[in-house]
């Protein structure tokens, strides 16, 4: 036998043996994890691996909501600051040991460790003295989480925070195996050395081509997995993906590229474009000579006609009247009404020229705006359409184009600037998660530098009231001074774009883009 | 020529090291870090993570420390894959893109050598003009062109070969194919040339008078001194097509290296820049001697002493 015969022969009989055993789920991820220790991650596609590894005190559930993870039940102190988690009886670890709180107190502190880096330990800032440990201010041990015993967790925090159970869906939020982490240092998320609690474990890492994931027999939850074996394939390109979903190579796609969607229609309900927790925006420098004017930057945004954009740059994308997306939990009264987006285009394009006009600017007598960009074909497409609308208004643009790195460390490191691009996704699913970036200490996110004392107190007030009515209602006062000051100016929600196999059962496309592999299945032939 | 050989090893070694020093002062003059993203991080936080690479030490600290890490054939951490060492990275994807580039680069030296013969041989005759016109068309059509072409026709269509992936021997035939076909255009047109210049020469004119058999005169003599250029193009190709196509990578989802050549620059990840310029730098060179070695095995008046 030849040798190509030999190996085609073994890819059949390997294939073979794979469907006697379960058929495998093949989903496509935009990328491979930067590392499978869920300290040092930041990007959905790790969020989606650890969303099939651990089983965090809460997680999510097929729509994307928050239910109850490896705690069956928690009581919530009357003042709001002090949570007790009571965790399953049945939770276990990959490796059979039982789940314990001890296990959580250690991820925690690991997670507030110096030394660990881990890139989102601010998210869990809520747990009292979480900052300070993180600074090495205070010893790990100082950190408020700490096991009443071996299935009972009690959390204080630093202040109430309505949104702390949302905040634990991240990925920071799951638990690690105290054990082997301690005795295998860094080696411990290697492939038969990870342990982990939640439906899935970890069969084989091959950078740039897959990650396997077996079915975890100790999840507590086990008998209601159907997928026996799941495998990630990283796409660094959009458009291979979809070839590979048209081939029949993978079940899934995770994001698609823009031209595409168009012909992807034809595939019916296996195309998902549905609203995703994340907005598109400008930030406009309040310390800028011009732009410091408020009147000046809602001009600018009246002046945007954000359906072309939508329809034109981004289709699939949903054109916005608010920073903080709708759909968005906790936040009952909605984002408030702002009175522009009710007029017509041309009716707003009259006004914003009147109010420069005031100003003694016309579009025969402009004055020049610099705009910064990442590079990237529809971020241009997006800035050169704006910089036709702005136009009108006699605002001249020139653009400053940098590659993504050097512009976000440029904003981050407050360099001149007047209009610049950004983006931000949610964290996790309440306005706090939006709003806090305007927060005038927030150095690093504020690229606005927006310092509104007014402001800074609503936020202040949101952040202790238990009341989640009330709390709703001064988040909406909150975005409501954004809206009239403009220092974000928002210009579409994004969408997230599947391809989801017909093989494929309660798939559930949802705003969080989250869809734990547990809860699929593959539909029955008949 | 062993003593020719061992000098050009000898002088690798600065070379390499001055594009080590070069590369590394260069990559940081270059504006933001390896944890500049789109979602900021906490100042806080950035302290903790440049710390804990080394980050916040002088400059001139790293260098040495880079360069002692390297003579241990340690390359230290990636900013991007924190569980991998830049080597592990390398070392898991650089065999992928050799077996891919080597093969199409094999591939393309044996159809080009045999079309650009038999043009040369039928000059301005109708096959002449053929393959011609598929070297042009070769050599003006993109990866980027070929490649999804080549799916639509061999795996969404007629389901023939797979789209995407690497480990089976059906999964190499499209990637190859792409990488090969400019590479067949581009040495055909050499091997062409080379060819018609090679059989107006004075010797082959010699050994044809003398009546010695056609297939003799071109196999032997001819075929010696048209392969010459053709040589020389193939060092720094055989460097280029061995480090991966980014392009073809993509197309193919390959797991090779040629990603870490673009992503790596884009993402500040400084210890894969180095590394990725490294191998490079290192193949190039190689590349270069071997071929300077084999001119003088193919071209008598070429001696090295």
């Amino acid at each position: 036998m030849k040798l190509s015969n030999l190996v085609a022969f073994a890819v059949f009989l390997s294939s073979v043996a794979s469907a006697a055993s379960g058929q495998i789920l093949y989903r496509g991820n935009d990328a491979d994890p930067e590392t499978l220790d869920h300290h040092g991650t930041s990007l959905i596609s790790e969020a989606r691996l650890m969303d099939d590894l651990y089983s965090g005190l809460v997680t999510f559930s097929a729509e994307g909501t928050v239910i109850p993870g490896s705690a069956e039940r928690w009581d919530i102190s009357e003042d709001g600051l002090t949570y007790t988690f009571y965790l399953r009886d049945e939770a276990r670890w990959s490796n059979g040991d039982p789940v314990t709180a001890d296990d959580f107190v250690f991820t925690y502190q690991r997670l507030m460790e110096p030394l660990t880096a881990a890139k989102y330990a601010t998210i869990l800032y809520t747990i009292k003295n979480a900052e300070k440990v993180n600074l090495g201010e205070l010893e790990v041990t100082e950190l408020g989480v700490r096991a009443i015993d071996d299935k009972t967790l009690e959390i204080e925090l630093e202040q109430p925070t309505p949104y702390f159970l949302n905040q634990l869906t991240h990925q920071t939020g799951n638990p690690m195996h105290k054990k082997s982490v301690q005795e295998l240092g860094d080696q411990f998320v290697q492939p038969g050395n990870l342990v982990t609690n939640g439906a899935y474990m970890l069969e084989e890492f091959v950078l740039n081509s897959r990650i396997v994931m077996k079915k975890n027999p100790y999840f507590y939850d086990a008998e209601n997995v159907a997928i026996e074996e799941v495998h990630y394939i990283p796409f660094e390109d959009r458009s291979t993906c979809v070839r590979a979903w048209e081939a029949g190579e993978v079940h899934t796609c995770s994001d698609l590229p823009a031209q595409d969607l168009e012909r992807l229609e034809t595939y019916g309900d296996s195309l998902r474009i549905v609203p995703y927790l994340g907005t598109y925006y400008y930030a406009l420098n309040t310390t800028d000579e011009f732009v410091s004017d408020p009147e000046v930057r809602r001009a600018m945004s009246m002046v945007i006609d954000r359906e072309f954009l939508a329809e034109e740059i981004w289709p699939g994308m949903i054109p916005a009247t608010s920073f903080i997306p709708p759909g968005i939990d906790n936040y009952s009264v909605g984002s408030p009404e702002v009175d522009y987006f009710e007029m017509s285009m041309l009716d707003r394009e009259d006004e914003a020229i009147a109010i420069m006009a005031n100003k003694g600017i016309t579009k025969e007598n402009p004055i020049t705006v610099e705009l910064m960009y990442n590079s990237g074909e529809n971020h241009k497409n997006t800035a050169t359409a704006i910089a036709d609308m702005w136009s009108e208004i006699g605002i001249n643009i020139t653009y400053k184009i940098r590659d993504a790195a050097a512009h976000y460390a440029y904003l981050r490191d407050l360099g001149d600037m007047q209009v610049a691009r950004a983006g931000w996704i949610g964290d996790y699913s309440d306005p706090q998660n939006f709003l806090f970036t305007l927060e005038s200490f927030n150095t690093g996110f504020n690229y606005a530098r927006y310092d509104n004392p007014d402001f800074d107190a609503a936020m202040r007030r949101a952040a202790n009231e238990l009341d989640m009515e009330k709390r709703a209602e001064i988040l909406q006062e909150a975005e409501a001074m954004v809206m009239r000051d403009t220092p974000f100016l928002p210009i579409f929600y994004y969408s997230s774009f599947t391809l989801v196999s017909p093989e494929i059962e309660n798939y559930q496309s949802n705003l969080m883009n989250r869809n734990p592999t547990r809860f699929l299945s593959f539909r029955k032939t008949s | 020529m062993l003593n020719y050989a061992l000098k050009r090893i000898l002088t690798i070694i600065p070379t390499l090291f001055a594009i080590i020093t070069l590369t590394f002062f260069l990559m940081r003059i270059a504006p933001g870090g390896p944890f500049d993203e789109e979602r900021p991080l906490a100042p806080s936080v950035l302290e903790n993570i440049r710390a804990s690479y080394g980050l916040d030490k002088p400059l001139i600290e790293q260098y040495f420390t880079y360069l002692g890490n390297l003579l241990q054939g340690d390359m230290g951490p990636s900013f991007v894959y924190r569980d991998k060492r830049v080597h592990e990275v390398l070392a898991e994807g650089l065999p992928i893109s050799m077996t891919l580039g080597g093969t199409a680069l094999l591939l393309a030296l044996v159809i080009g050598v045999t079309l650009g013969s038999i043009a040369a041989l039928n000059q301005n005759k109708r096959t002449d003009v053929a393959i011609v016109t598929f070297a042009t068309f070769g050599i003006t059509t993109p990866n980027y062109v070929v490649a999804p072409i080549l799916t639509l026709i061999f795996a969404l269509t007629f389901s023939l070969l797979p789209a995407t992936g690497w480990g089976t021997p059906q999964q190499m035939i499209l990637p190859v194919l792409s990488l090969a076909l400019p590479q067949i255009a581009i040495i055909t047109r050499l091997m062409r040339g080379s060819m018609l210049e090679a059989l107006k020469s004075d010797h082959i004119r010699t050994a044809r008078a003398y009546g010695l058999p056609m297939r003799q005169v071109i196999g032997k003599h001819a075929m010696r001194s048209a392969l010459l250029p053709v040589l020389s193009y193939l060092g720094p190709a055989a460097a280029a097509l061995m480090t991966g196509s980014i392009v073809i990578e993509q197309i193919f989802n390959l797991p090779g290296i040629g990603r870490y050549f673009v992503t790596s620059a884009l993402n500040r990840d400084y210890t894969m820049v180095m590394g990725t310029v490294i191998i490079v730098a290192t193949l190039v060179l190689v590349f270069n001697l071997i071929v300077d070695i084999l001119y003088s095995v193919l071209d008598p008046r070429v001696r090295y002493d």
